[in-house]
């Protein structure tokens, strides 16, 4: 296996991390939580997703649902639950464990209630595309038609919400949120408003990521919550704070694992991403791609 | 539209931060309320914009009860605030920064908000220079220019003004100052300042609030305040 084949086949898998680290982004940028129950929202989503193509039998409308319901239980979460907590927890110590607490115990949640709707065992879900790999001159490569398109829908993903958060009234006043909930609240806007959508916006990001994971992955509670670990340590990489630093943070730990696993061997990539996250927290918690100090919460 | 404090108190926990106080911002006035640090200035400005809520007492805006309103609901009756330290988002540009003080109203009157960015544009030309520039780039007087002029792009019909002369030199303290005063001349705008710094905010206003430990303990004619020696030593140390 040469080393260009290795980076090709971390590309898409990677695309999927950036997802996700998007998500816990935008997040803990609007509400300093970082979102435990993110797997367990990206599983019920791609569950919804999963149902629907069972029923329908139509991928496309499958995939757009379980966007949907990346949506609305990413707002639901916020308005029930996250927005109660941070209001509660008035000291420092307490603003700081309730919310990662409350995140672990919704995971658990929802896990459960999967497991009651769904059952508890891996469900195989459905690509639209081939994943054999492309041959190019005669030679296979391990990038499939089904990788293409799972790069090509994190890039759209990507460039819309850049645009929406670079060039709209809504972006402006969620970035300004995010940095300066006080100033932005005497500008007239709703903040909380604000920070539901950021919630419904991380959702969605959540439910496409499980869809475009799941054929991988097969569907389970809990199969996403490797993911979750991947997309945090990808998060990490970027600096926490910064969205395009998490997209790119997740394209270089995907490249980056599957030469681990290309060279090492599989049984050595969890335990590299979980090496990586601890060190990168230990010698640069700033993120490596976060030039600047870390940021007063 | 008059803004009448009746009975305020407001409390910190167990510390009372201002204990009824009263008095009247009238229409088209600079009032600027003076005092020692501590003395409860900032407390009543965020409790006036909704940031803070008051123990007991009124806010009245004319006919209308602000006290028990949300900020975003402050703001659009017209009363906008820009709080003490230079208070811009340092993550955006000049320009994001003036767009955001206009987001609330661009469905209702998009090409008034575009108007309010050039007119500080042009009542701050250093900012016109470094529209596109970060805020934290900004010197500590620009980003009081910008925190000032993020307020009036919401067209504010009493601006609240917290300690604007803060940490800046003295020159660029004048200069805000004078600006402040032009602009209020021009706009018919009342703008209610606080100020540690009383010999600057009273010369520019027409009406002295002296707070001294929460208590309101002197509201009257800025010049009569100036120029009561007495006073001046007693609560402003000059």
């Amino acid at each position: 296996m040469n080393l260009i084949n290795t980076l090709i086949a971390g590309v898409s898998i990677g695309a999927i991390y950036s997802l996700i680290a998007f998500a816990l982004i935008l997040v803990w940028r609007s509400t300093r939580v970082v979102n435990f129950a993110q797997a367990g929202q990206a599983a019920f989503s791609t569950y919804v997703g999963l149902s629907i193509e069972k029923a329908a039998g139509n991928y496309w409308l499958a995939l757009i649902c379980a966007i949907l319901a990346g949506v609305i239980v990413g707002a639901f979460v916020e308005v029930v639950v996250v927005r109660f907590i941070v209001k509660r927890a008035t000291s420092a110590a307490t603003a700081t464990v309730a919310p990662v607490i409350a995140m672990l115990g919704l995971l658990g949640i929802f896990q459960g209630v999967m497991g009651l709707i769904w059952g508890g065992e891996y469900q195989p879900y459905p690509t639209a595309f081939s994943r054999e790999g492309i041959s190019i001159a005669g030679n296979q490569i391990p990038f499939s038609q089904f990788d293409l398109f799972v790069l090509l829908t994190v890039v759209v993903a990507m460039s819309i919400s850049a645009l929406v958060f670079q060039r709209t009234s809504l972006g402006l006043s969620m970035r300004a949120a995010a940095f300066a909930p006080e100033v932005t609240r005497l500008s007239g806007i709703r903040v909380s408003r604000i920070r539901t959508l950021g919630w419904a916006f991380a959702g969605g990001a959540g439910g496409l990521a499980g869809v475009l994971v799941a054929p991988t992955t097969f569907i389970a509670p809990n199969s996403f919550d490797l993911l979750l670990v991947f997309g945090f340590t990808a998060a990490v990489i970027g600096g926490l704070d910064s969205l395009i630093g998490g997209v790119l943070g997740g394209l270089a730990l995907g490249i980056g694992l599957s030469v681990v696993t290309g060279y090492l061997g599989g049984s050595y990539t969890f335990m590299t991403a979980f090496v990586l996250l601890i060190v990168i927290l230990l010698v640069r918690p700033q993120g490596i791609l976060g030039a600047r100090g870390a940021r007063r919460a | 539209m008059t803004l009448r404090v009746r009975g305020l108190t407001i409390d910190h926990g167990a510390i009372r931060a201002i204990a009824s106080a009263s008095f009247n911002v009238p229409k088209g006035s600079i009032t600027a309320v003076i005092g020692a640090n501590g003395a409860g200035k900032s407390t009543l400005l965020r409790t006036i914009s909704g940031l803070k809520r008051a123990t007991s007492g009124n806010i009245l805006w004319d006919e209308l009860a602000i006290d028990h309103l949300q900020t975003e609901q402050i703001v659009r009756a017209g009363i906008v605030h820009v709080p003490e330290g230079r208070s811009v988002v340092t993550e955006l540009t000049v320009f994001e920064n003036l767009a955001l003080g206009g987001v609330w109203r661009l469905r209702k009157n998009k090409a008034d908000v575009n108007e309010a960015i050039d007119e500080v544009y042009e009542l701050f030309p250093r900012l016109a220079e470094r529209r596109k520039q970060r805020a934290d780039t900004l010197s500590g007087g620009e980003r009081q220019m910008l925190a000032i002029g993020r307020g009036l792009v919401a067209r504010p019909q009493l601006l609240l003004l917290d300690e604007p002369s803060l940490g800046l030199a003295p020159l660029v303290v004048e200069q805000i100052f004078q600006t402040l005063a032009q602009l209020q001349r021009s706009s018919g705008m009342t703008i209610l300042l606080v100020e540690q710094n009383a010999m600057s905010a009273l010369r520019i206003a027409s009406q002295g609030i002296v707070l001294d430990q929460g208590q309101v303990v002197i509201a009257d004619d800025a010049r009569a305040i100036m120029n009561d020696t007495a006073l001046r030593h007693a609560y402003l140390g000059y």
